[in-house]
C-alpha cells in the first residue's frame, strides 16, 4: 500500500481552519478615528484632516466593520458621541500611535539635517575644474550633504540602478529606462602646454606643440573624430591618452613625451608652474549630463541640479 | 498634520531587511516580487529617503535604512500587539474560548471525542504545522486560550507565564513497524538492530524534546547515530510512513495501548518502560492568572472529560470499529 493512499484513507476529524487574517487597522484609519473622537463631528474632523466628510464617514464605517463593533452614536445636530468601544480602541491604539509619531520624527530629523546626495563620477572627470565647480554649487544647497563616489567606467549602470549613487555626472549616460537625464552646462576643453607660448587659435597650430595628447576617456568616439580632424587641419598626429598617463604627465611633464595635452582643465591648474592651461575654444564644447533614477525618493533632484546650473558662472568657462 | 505610514509597507521593509531578497520576501508575504518592489519604492518615496541598495542578488539597507530599522520594528510590534489585543477582545466579548489540540495520537482521539461534546462557545483548532508560532507563544499572545498537548521528558516548570495541568502520563516509547515490509517478530525486536534503517520520529513540533532524546539515546546506548531521521509533524503521518514501510517508527508513550489504537496493521513494541517511567506527559496549558470566567469553566470541563484518559478501559468513539 502506497504512502499517499494510506494517508488519504484516514481523513482528519477536523479540517484546520484557515489562519485568521490579522486586522489591518490602518494607521490612517486610526488617525481619522482619533480626529472624529476629539472633534465629535465628522465634518469638523474632515476639515481638520483636509478631506471630505463622506471620506471620513467611509473610513469610520470600515473601521467599525473591521472591529465588528460600533464606535460612535449619532446625536442630534450631527454630533457623534463615542461608544465604550471607541474609548477602548482609543486606549489600545495609544502606544502604536506614539511609535508612529516617533518614526515620523526620526524621518523628519533625517530630512531636516540634510539628506546625503552621493554624486558619482568617473575618476578622470573628478579632478577637473568643471566638476569642482559643480560640487561647490551643489554644496550650497542646504537640502543635501553632497558626497563623492568614484565610479569605474562600465559600472555606471549597475551602480545607478542599485541606488548606491544618487546622481551620475558624465559625458556619456548609462543607458537605462529607469534613469532620467538632466543637462548640465557644457564642458569646454582646455590645452595644457609645457612651453609658454601663444595659444593655438586654430587646430592646425597645434603642430607647434607636437607631440601632443588628447585626454577624454569618456568620449572615445568623439576623441577619435577630433584626432582625425586635427590631423586633417595640419595639427600633427596626436594620441588619445589614458587617465594614468595623464596623471603621470601632470606629475612630471618633463619626463613624458608630450609637450601639450588637450583635456578638461584640472581642478587646480596652477599646481605646477611648468604647465600652462588655456581654454581651447577651437574645439566644440561637450554636453555634460546628470542621470538619476526617475523614481528617486528625493523627488527634488532635478530641481537641485537646475539650481546649480542657474548659478553657473556664464562669463567664462574656465577659472584660469 | 503628521503623515502616517502604511503598516504593510513597514512589514515588508522588515522582512526584506531581514532576508535581503525580494523573491524570498514575496514568497513570505504571498505576493509577487514586483509588488514587493513597489511597496518598498512607495515607502522610500513617503520617507523621501533611499532605504535599500539593490543589486541583482541582494537588497541591503542604506545607512538611513539601518537607522530606521529599530523605530519601524517598534511600530510594527506595537501594531501587532494592538491587533492581537483587539481581536482577543472581540473573541472574549463573543464569549468564545479557543482551544488548540496537538496532533499526537492522543490529541487526535481527544479532538474527535471533544469535538462532538464541546459547548458551542468552545472553538477547537488543531495545532498548526511547521512554521507556525509555537503554542506557548500563541497562548501568551492571546491567539488561543487553552492548549492540550504532549511533551517528552518535560521541564519541571511550565513555560513562562503559563500554568500546566497534567492529564495523563505514559512510560517510555514505542517502536512501530509494518509486518509487510519488516518481517520482525515482536519478541525478537531490538532497537539496536534496526538503527541502520531510517527512523521515523515525532518532530519537535509534534512532541517537544522527543527527537533530540532519540538521537542522544542511540549515541549513548548503542554508540551510533542512526543513518537517517525522518521527522513528521503529525502522528497520522508517522503511522502512514510506518505503514508504507519507509522505516521504523518511534513514538513516545504506549502506541499499542488502548489509547492509541494507532493502526491495527502495525506491530508495536514497548521500549524502556522501566528506565523512563512517565516520560510522556499530556497536559492542558492556560495562561497564568487567567480571569475570564468562560476559560476557567472550560478548564474544569476539560479536566472532567479527560479523567477518562486515566481509566484503563477508556475507549473513544469510533475506536471499536477501528479495532475490529
Amino acid at each position: 500500500m502506497g504512502f499517499s493512499s494510506v494517508y488519504s484513507s484516514t481523513p482528519h476529524p477536523f479540517t484546520h481552519p484557515p489562519p485568521r487574517t490579522p486586522m489591518p487597522l490602518d494607521a490612517h484609519y486610526l488617525q481619522v478615528f482619533k480626529a472624529v473622537l476629539t472633534e465629535c463631528s465628522m465634518s469638523r474632523a474632515a476639515l481638520r484632516l483636509r478631506t471630505s466628510a463622506s471620506n471620513v464617514k467611509r473610513i469610520v464605517q470600515a473601521l467599525e466593520g473591521e472591529l465588528g463593533v460600533s464606535l460612535f452614536d449619532r446625536e442630534s445636530r450631527g454630533n457623534f458621541l463615542p461608544t465604550s468601544h471607541a474609548g477602548r480602541l482609543d486606549k489600545e491604539m495609544t502606544r502604536f500611535m506614539q511609535e508612529m509619531d516617533a518614526l515620523q520624527e526620526v524621518v523628519s530629523g533625517m530630512r531636516e539635517t540634510g539628506r546625503m546626495l552621493t554624486l558619482g563620477v568617473q575618476p578622470w572627470l573628478r579632478n577637473t575644474a568643471y566638476f569642482e565647480r559643480l560640487i561647490q554649487l551643489l554644496q550650497q544647497d542646504t537640502r543635501f550633504r553632497t558626497v563623492l563616489r568614484e565610479i569605474e567606467p562600465g559600472s555606471e549602470r549597475s551602480v545607478m540602478e542599485s541606488g548606491a549613487c544618487d546622481v551620475f555626472v558624465g559625458l556619456s549616460t548609462p543607458g537605462s529606462k529607469r534613469l532620467a537625464i538632466a543637462h548640465l552646462p557644457p564642458l569646454q576643453m582646455s590645452l595644457g602646454m609645457v612651453a609658454a607660448g601663444p595659444v593655438p587659435d586654430r587646430l592646425g597650430a597645434l603642430h607647434e606643440s607636437c607631440p601632443w595628447g588628447l585626454h577624454a576617456p569618456d568620449l572615445r568616439g568623439v576623441s577619435r573624430d577630433w584626432l582625425q580632424q586635427i590631423e586633417r587641419e595640419g595639427g600633427g598626429i596626436g594620441r588619445a591618452i589614458s587617465t594614468v598617463q595623464f596623471r603621470d604627465w601632470l606629475a612630471d611633464p618633463g619626463r613624458g613625451t608630450f609637450r601639450a595635452v588637450v583635456s578638461a582643465a584640472p581642478a587646480d591648474p596652477d599646481a605646477r608652474e611648468d604647465i600652462h592651461w588655456h581654454p581651447f575654444n577651437v574645439l566644440p564644447t561637450v554636453p555634460v549630463r546628470a542621470t538619476f533614477l526617475s523614481q528617486h525618493p528625493y523627488g527634488c533632484l532635478e530641481n537641485a541640479l537646475q539650481r546649480a546650473c542657474n548659478a553657473w558662472p556664464t562669463a567664462h568657462e574656465h577659472s584660469l | 498634520m503628521s503623515i502616517h505610514f502604511d503598516i504593510e509597507e513597514l512589514k515588508t521593509f522588515l522582512l526584506l531587511a531581514g532576508n535581503g531578497h525580494f523573491t524570498e520576501t514575496a514568497q513570505a508575504l504571498g505576493i509577487s516580487q514586483p509588488a514587493v518592489s513597489q511597496r518598498i519604492a512607495r515607502l522610500e518615496n513617503t520617507f523621501g529617503l533611499m532605504l535599500f541598495t539593490r543589486s541583482v542578488e541582494r537588497a541591503e539597507l542604506t545607512s538611513y535604512g539601518q537607522k530606521l530599522h529599530e523605530p519601524i520594528q517598534r511600530c510594527v510590534e506595537s501594531h501587532d500587539s494592538m491587533a492581537r489585543r483587539l481581536s482577543h477582545r472581540e473573541a472574549a466579548e463573543a464569549g468564545q474560548v479557543r482551544l488548540v489540540i496537538d496532533r499526537s495520537a492522543i490529541g487526535e482521539q481527544l479532538a474527535a471525542t471533544l469535538g462532538s461534546k464541546a459547548p458551542a462557545h468552545v472553538r477547537i483548532d488543531r495545532m498548526a504545522g511547521r512554521g507556525a508560532a509555537g503554542w506557548d507563544t500563541r497562548l501568551r499572545n492571546f491567539e488561543c486560550d487553552l492548549f492540550l498537548g504532549g511533551s517528552f521528558l518535560q521541564q519541571p516548570e511550565a513555560p513562562h507565564g503559563l500554568t500546566r495541568i497534567e492529564l495523563h502520563r505514559e512510560d517510555g516509547l514505542s517502536a512501530l513497524w509494518s509486518p509487510d515490509h519488516h518481517p520482525m517478530e515482536y519478541e525478537a525486536f531490538r532497537l539496536g538492530d534496526v538503527l541502520h534503517q531510517p527512523l521515523i520520529v515525532a518532530s519537535d513540533v509534534l512532541v517537544p524534546g522527543f527527537r533530540g532524546f532519540v538521537e542522544d539515546w542511540c549515541r549513548r546506548a548503542y554508540g551510533t547515530i542512526p543513518g537517517q531521521f525522518l521527522e513528521y509533524d503529525t502522528s497520522r503521518e508517522v503511522f502512514a510512513a510506518c505503514h508504507a514501510g519507509i522505516g521504523i517508527g518511534l513514538v513516545p508513550g504506549d502506541a499499542g495501548g488502548p489509547l492509541h489504537p494507532a493502526e491495527p496493521r502495525l506491530r508495536a513494541r514497548r521500549l524502556f518502560g522501566e528506565v523512563l517511567p512517565d516520560a510522556y506527559a499530556f497536559c492542558l496549558y492556560r495562561r497564568a492568572g487567567e480571569t475570564r470566567e468562560e476559560v476557567v469553566q472550560t478548564v474544569a470541563w476539560l479536566v472532567g472529560n479527560c479523567e477518562a484518559l486515566k481509566a484503563p478501559n477508556w475507549a473513544p468513539a469510533g475506536a471499536g470499529t477501528e479495532a475490529a
